[in-house]
């Protein structure tokens, strides 16, 4: 029989007890886990999607707007630009390779992108099946695509104006699946790929029908006096050398705009950092809630524990192990909570993925901070436990057992 | 003269928190051999059976068990003595209630620093007629049958020194009956010297060496 089986066998004596504690240590524990996966996962997926781009040229705006556009494809573009002057650009010597992306349609709520083969060099993705295209309307799709709206090559698709609604059909004009990119888990795996003439072509035969022209809230691909547009240039650099020269020339020289993803992504780091801040003050609220319903449970259970102490060194425990025994009790308690708080995590975030059916997060993820998380929660419980212990060390035995 | 054979002590003095400060005349006992202490409560019985078990510090004087000055030892010399060499029963058997019959005998085996003896743990229970509730937890004994329990916590370790503390205070008379019959079988068998204090007539009459304080 050992110190822990004791404090077990006595723990589940008194479990109605400590059932708040457990609680209240669990949540607090979910919450500073939930936080942690969820932000961790957030920032190396938002890392990875911005991997091998440098430097997303635009028209002039948000340069978060236009990072969110061009690179996690989740905003509206912040206007366009003209092919001639991103050609210019992309024949600069920091510029290792440049890739023009012309957006404005969407297939089922995936956006279907004008682009050049060097996309696929950038994203280093191949095509799994089928072939890359090569005449207008051609279409490329996504491995997320294909699998979700169960697309094969050769079927012909119809794509929707704008980038989410499906109401203003492009009937007249369908696509032509001709190849499915491998599965990258990244950016491509969600988009349409075309030629950048495709995408001019459905527009300008929408403006010769006066469909869209000067309504278009979206400033959408549409060439306007001949002059061909597209929406962004995503840019890779040759050295680390233009980091600090290049954005600086392409914001003064013309009239462009160059936002780095690694600086825009920290920035939506740091917003979202206010919400994740106050969660994680919460989570610790409820940890030293869950430390002081610790502290007064042991401390109410010493008073009808003294005299069961008091026996125990009279059968020869020295006060070391009836201090232990103490401490063991808090650490154990706060250890459960720790484990169920774990689980709860993991848990919660297995259903928010299901409800939210997004692919950011996964609920079997693990991190190395959760060991550390573990550490805390026993820490709580240890710390709470010390002044009971201290009590129940110093307790006089006669005057105890006299009572 | 230390004799290995006695429990000894000089006069002893111990003062209360209060400023009162009490004085017991010397002590000894025989191993082996039973002794009451008696006296009007109030009057220092569970304060002399402390300093006797080495609960209790004595202000002046010492303690001699079987040869051993016990408040000489360490503290935890003292605290490991105490659990291999005496056992202690108090007015209430005072079980830990998270533990069951047999387990609380296991605790007394492990708090001493000794194996379990499982062996010993079922011949006790055994002798003390309580076996079939080895199992059993606390809250489902009688009070007599909890005593007993206690009886054998105490014995487990087979003490040289058995003391209680009015053992049967709290029991009827035939449980009071039984319990003290146990007490004195049981040290007279394994050569325990017994220490009993009580102001209970029932006891008076089995045990003829007296303390009177």
């Amino acid at each position: 029989m050992t110190l822990f089986y004791l404090v077990r066998k006595n723990v589940s004596h008194h479990l109605s007890s400590c059932v708040l504690s457990i609680i209240l240590c669990s949540l607090g524990i979910a919450t500073l886990c939930l936080i942690l996966l969820v932000s961790t996962q957030l920032n190396e997926q938002l890392e990875k999607k911005s991997r091998h781009i440098d430097l997303v040229v635009g028209a002039k705006g948000s340069p978060l707007q236009l990072i969110l556009n061009s690179v996690y494809h989740v905003d509206n573009p912040t206007g366009n630009i003209s092919l001639k002057e991103a050609h210019q650009l992309s024949k600069n010597p920091f510029v290792k390779m440049a890739v023009p992306l012309a957006m404005g349609d969407n297939y089922q709520g995936y956006r279907i992108i004008g682009t050049d083969s060097n996309f696929l060099k950038l994203y280093q993705v191949t095509v799994a099946t089928g072939r890359w295209f090569t005449k207008d309307f051609e279409i490329v799709i996504g491995a997320s695509v294909a699998r979700k709206a169960g697309l094969q090559i050769g079927d012909k698709i119809i794509s929707a104006h704008g980038l989410s609604s499906s109401e203003d059909l492009h009937e007249t004009h369908p696509y032509w699946v001709v190849g499915i990119l491998g599965d990258s888990k990244n950016i491509p795996d969600n988009l349409l790929l075309t030629k950048l003439t495709s995408i001019w072509h459905m527009h300008d035969h929408m403006q010769h029908e006066g469909h869209a022209g000067e309504e278009d809230p979206l400033h959408l691909i549409a060439p306007s006096e001949g002059e061909e547009e597209i929406t962004s240039l995503l840019i890779q650099y040759k050295n680390p050398a233009a980091i600090a020269a290049f954005p600086q020339m392409v914001n003064k020289k013309t009239n462009l705009q160059a936002a780095s993803p690694a600086i825009e992504s920290s920035r939506i780091f740091s917003l979202l950092g206010i919400g994740f801040d106050s969660l994680q003050i919460l989570s610790y609220l409820l940890m030293v809630m869950a430390g002081g319903g610790i502290f007064i449970n042991l401390l109410n259970n010493l008073k009808n524990r003294k005299y069961e102490l008091a026996i125990m060194r009279t059968m020869g425990a020295s006060r070391m192990k009836v201090f232990m025994l103490t401490i063991i009790e808090g650490t154990y308690i706060t250890f459960i909570g720790t484990i169920i708080g774990l689980l709860l995590a993991h848990l919660a975030l297995f259903f928010i993925t299901i409800y939210s059916n997004n692919e950011m997060v996964h609920p079997f993820y693990f991190i190395r901070q959760e060991l550390l998380i573990m550490l805390i929660g026993c820490l709580v419980g240890f710390i709470a436990a010390m002044v009971p212990a201290m009590k129940s060390y110093s307790t006089q035995l006669s005057e105890t057992l006299a009572k | 003269m230390i004799d290995v054979r006695e429990i000894k002590t000089n006069t002893l003095s111990h003062s209360y928190k209060n400023g009162h400060t009490i004085t017991f005349q010397p002590f000894i006992l025989k191993q082996g051999q039973p002794c009451l202490i008696t006296g009007k409560s109030g009057s220092g019985k569970t304060t002399l059976l402390h300093l006797l078990c080495g609960l209790l510090r004595p202000q002046r004087g010492a303690v001699h068990i079987f040869g051993t000055a016990i408040y000489q030892l360490p503290n935890r010399a003292l605290d490991h003595f105490r659990g291999t060499s005496i056992g202690i029963i108090f007015q209430k058997p005072h079980l830990l209630p998270s533990l069951t019959v047999q387990e609380n005998l296991t605790l007394a085996q492990m708090l001493a620093g000794l194996k379990k003896d499982t062996a010993r743990q079922h011949d006790l229970l055994n002798k003390l007629g309580i076996l079939e509730k080895a199992n059993s937890y606390p809250v489902q004994l009688s009070q007599g049958q909890a005593q007993r329990v206690a009886i054998a916590r105490a014995l487990i370790n087979r003490p040289k020194l058995l003391v209680a503390d009015e053992p049967t205070s709290s029991l009827d008379d035939s449980n009071a009956e039984s319990v003290l019959n146990l007490l004195i079988t049981q040290t007279v068998d394994n050569e325990t010297s017994l220490i009993i204090a009580t102001h209970d007539q029932r006891i008076k009459s089995r045990i003829s060496t007296l303390y009177q304080l």
